[in-house]
């Protein structure tokens, strides 16, 4: 007997149901379109959304991935739909977010001939792709979108593009799926040597008088949040957090120092240079944490426990590096742990966050009758309303710093956010994704009045949707991040970082979204407060002081000891 | 310091490996001096050799990436005398060459080079070796004049580990 054949849009759409798909997000053109007739058909196995911009399509499903930890998913058509991914893929692969986008392609005997609407999909993506593959014919399409989702969630997380071809969409097949496994070793890790390494990861830490972890993403895409608490509480070590690897561990842990890097907190930056331990896990050094890497923590030794290799003496040097998935490792060096009290290095941690309380976060915070309105007391009033348990996601800019120094965290996967590219844009699509991932918890985007307009678009996404996402637009007419830099490094040279804008409020209502706009403190509390209450979508306006500055922080390739306030 | 770092590479023989792998010198801003790809004695499995001049950490880095690339079953870097590696290069050679019997042997029979076509106008004339002997026969034709085109095969190598070593890396 033989079996039925279908042809490769359907089959691309059980291949998806097989992996446990039930959400995309996606974009339809002429190309692809075979594969959108099919989920007319599937339309009640699926949830797509309608996005604006296919970049937004990415963002969204990079959203969705970081709040639920599974893999995200994106459709566009060829040519201009699948370049328009390009900024969504590069983020994902810097942050290492795992997805799948795939994009239609031109018919296989019509490749290489300009054909209408043909773009080099897989040469554009490459250096930005975990893994590539164009498909053309349809019996390719099952074994490929399984391997495509194995590698996307795999080592160390990142995006898959599937070039999918008009013939393979139209091709009939018969389908028969499995799911992907290994031929070799990649991206699975050969943790043999983990035990011998994790008892000299022990004694260092045993011997330290003053270790400090740093806590990655790395720990949040391995779940190793437990774990990670587990190792702080037995050890007694205080634990800073890098921008991505925000609410890994509860803001209020007695142990939490704080975030570190450039606009980090002054304790755990200053930790970092007296500590004689780091213990790095599921982080990368970035240069936004280390600053001058020459002068990066100087007495230190330097534990390095990471899924990804190539990060190992990359861009500071490591005296214990182990590899392996960070929830493995930390639990092979736990049993090992001893508790000390280190009360000198605890005091220091406390004397340092006294003195940032005193030059910067009391007065910011400090009320004052009609005066005009602070980032800082937006994200720390937003904080309060919500009670630390929103997810919050953010673009780029100071609104972005400024969340991550003000939020406060209880839960994991809270903190969403363009750390590697710093894509500008990024956050209201993101916040969307979040919010079809866990329409039970409260998602909140925090934006810069530069930064929306870059996918303002998106409202129509909300509105069609009916996307129960929270908008908190930080206005202070500026692109306030690079005025910041232009201020302090550019002797207020304010080129080209104004803002002229349109009515926000306005503009959400025209999609039928409720907006409000304060302006003065007094009126902070309630307005968050009320958007809080509304069950929908809702665009809160806070006008802030227009030259604010993100402060402590450390200028670029400044060594962390130059902290300016 | 920079210096000649050969990068050996076992990789699936598949559309776009190879693009994968010279962007990775593409992104840092590396120029691949010579490229050689070719099916290994494993089927399916093709071996890249590149060569560029960098430094250490830079080459590290690039291999480090494409060790993480889902295609590149094993690769390592090499310096040139690390490795069992010959490259081949034709020669046009001026008829003029075969006026002087003593020269002829001189430069081109004592050098191990073999004729390979002879005609009216030029002869043909092969030789393998490492790159700087292959460079001095190039030159010393130049300098007599006698040279009217050159070809270089780029890097043909071989591990000098064993077989069995070779096979477990890349399966
Ligand atoms: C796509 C993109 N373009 C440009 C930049 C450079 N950039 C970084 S922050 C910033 C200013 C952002 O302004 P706004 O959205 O108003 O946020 P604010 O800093 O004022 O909070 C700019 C232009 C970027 N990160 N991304």
């Amino acid at each position: 007997m033989t079996r039925k054949k279908i042809n490769g849009a359907e089959a691309l759409l059980l291949s998806l149901l097989k992996e446990g798909v039930d959400t995309m997000f996606g974009y339809p053109g002429g190309t692809i379109i075979p594969l959108y007739d099919q989920l007319y058909t599937y339309s009640d196995r699926f949830n797509h959304i309608l996005v604006r911009h296919e970049q937004c399509a990415v963002h969204a499903a990079e959203g969705y991935s970081r709040a639920t930890g599974k893999v995200g998913v994106c459709l566009a058509t060829a040519g201009p739909g699948a370049t328009n991914t390009v900024t969504g893929i590069a983020d994902a692969y810097m942050d290492s977010t795992p997805i799948v986008c795939i994009t239609a392609q031109v018919g296989v005997e019509k490749l290489g001939t300009n054909f209408f609407q043909e773009a080099d999909t897989i040469s554009i993506t490459i250096p930005v792709t975990k893994w590539s593959y164009q498909i053309t014919s349809a019996d390719e399409i099952s074994r490929i979108v399984a391997k495509a989702f194995y590698i996307a969630r795999t080592g160390r997380p990142g995006p898959v593009l599937i070039s999918l071809t008009k013939t393979a969409q139209l091709e009939l097949t018969e389908f028969e799926y499995s799911h992907y496994r290994p031929m070799n070793v990649f991206g699975e890790i050969k943790s043999a040597n983990i035990t011998t390494l994790s008892k000299e990861a022990a004694k260092m830490i045993n011997d330290s008088k003053k270790p400090l972890i740093i806590a990655g993403q790395g720990v949040i895409i391995s779940g190793a949040e437990r774990q990670l608490k587990e190792l702080a509480e037995r050890g007694n070590i205080p634990v800073a957090s890098t921008l991505m690897g925000l609410s890994s561990i509860p803001t209020s842990h007695p142990l939490f120092a704080g975030n570190v890097g450039m606009h980090g907190n002054l304790a755990p930056n200053m930790m970092t240079q007296q500590s004689d331990l780091i213990i790095a896990i599921g982080m990368r050094f970035s240069d936004r944490v280390t600053g001058d890497t020459q002068k990066y923590a100087p007495h230190a030794k330097i534990i390095h426990i990471d899924i990804d290799k190539s990060e190992f003496n990359k861009n500071v040097k490591t005296h214990l590096a182990i590899l392996g998935d960070a929830t493995e490792v930390i639990e092979t060096i736990l049993p090992k742990i001893k508790s000390r009290t280190r009360a000198k290095w605890f005091s220091y941690v406390k004397e340092a966050w006294e003195r940032e309380n005193k030059a910067v976060i009391d007065k910011i915070l400090e009320r004052e009758e009609g005066g005009e309105i602070s980032m800082a007391q937006a994200i720390d009033s937003l904080s309060k309303a919500v009670d630390g348990n929103a997810v919050i996601v953010t673009d780029v800019g100071q609104h972005q710093m400024f969340s991550a120094r003000y939020s406060k965290f209880k839960q994991t996967r809270s903190m969403i956010t363009s750390g590697g590219l710093g894509t500008m844009g990024y956050g209201l699509p993101a916040a969307i994704g979040a919010k079809i991932g866990v329409p039970d918890r409260e998602v909140v985007a925090v934006v810069g009045d530069g930064g929306i307009q870059m996918s303002l678009q998106e409202l129509g996404t909300i509105k069609q949707s009916e996307v129960a996402v929270k908008i908190v637009l930080l206005n202070n007419s500026f692109l306030g991040m690079v005025r910041q830099w232009q201020e302090l490094f550019f002797k207020r040279r304010y080129s080209f970082t104004d803002m002229v804008n349109p009515d926000f409020v306005k503009i959400a209502e025209a999609y039928g979204i409720k907006a409000e706009c304060v302006r003065k403190q007094e009126d902070l509390d309630k307005a968050f407060k009320r958007m809080i209450s509304h069950k929908g979508a809702y665009l809160l306006e806070v006008k802030t002081r227009k030259e604010e500055n993100v402060f402590p922080m450390v200028p670029a390739g400044a060594s962390l000891d130059d902290m300016i306030f | 310091m920079k210096r000649e770092y050969i990068v050996v590479a076992f990789v699936n023989n598949q559309i776009s490996v190879l693009n994968r792998i010279t962007s990775a010198y593409l992104k840092r801003h590396i120029n691949i001096e010579s490229l050689n790809v070719s099916e290994s004695y494993i089927k399916g499995v093709s071996t890249v050799v590149i060569s560029a001049i960098t430094t250490k950490e830079t080459i590290e880095m690039i291999v480090n990436q494409l060790a993480n690339a889902i295609d590149i079953l094993n690769v390592d870097f090499y310096l040139q005398e690390e490795l069992i590696y010959k490259e081949m290069a034709l020669y046009k050679v001026s008829l003029k060459i075969l006026e002087n019997k003593e020269r002829f042997d001189n430069v081109l029979n004592s050098t191990n080079t073999r004729v390979i076509e002879i005609n009216n106008d030029f002869l043909i004339v092969e030789k393998s070796g490492s790159r700087n002997e292959l460079e001095k026969l190039k030159d010393k034709l130049e300098h007599m004049n006698m040279l009217n085109g050159f070809s270089r095969s780029g890097n043909v190598v071989l591990h000098r580990e064993s077989m069995e070593s070779l096979m477990q890396k890349v399966s």
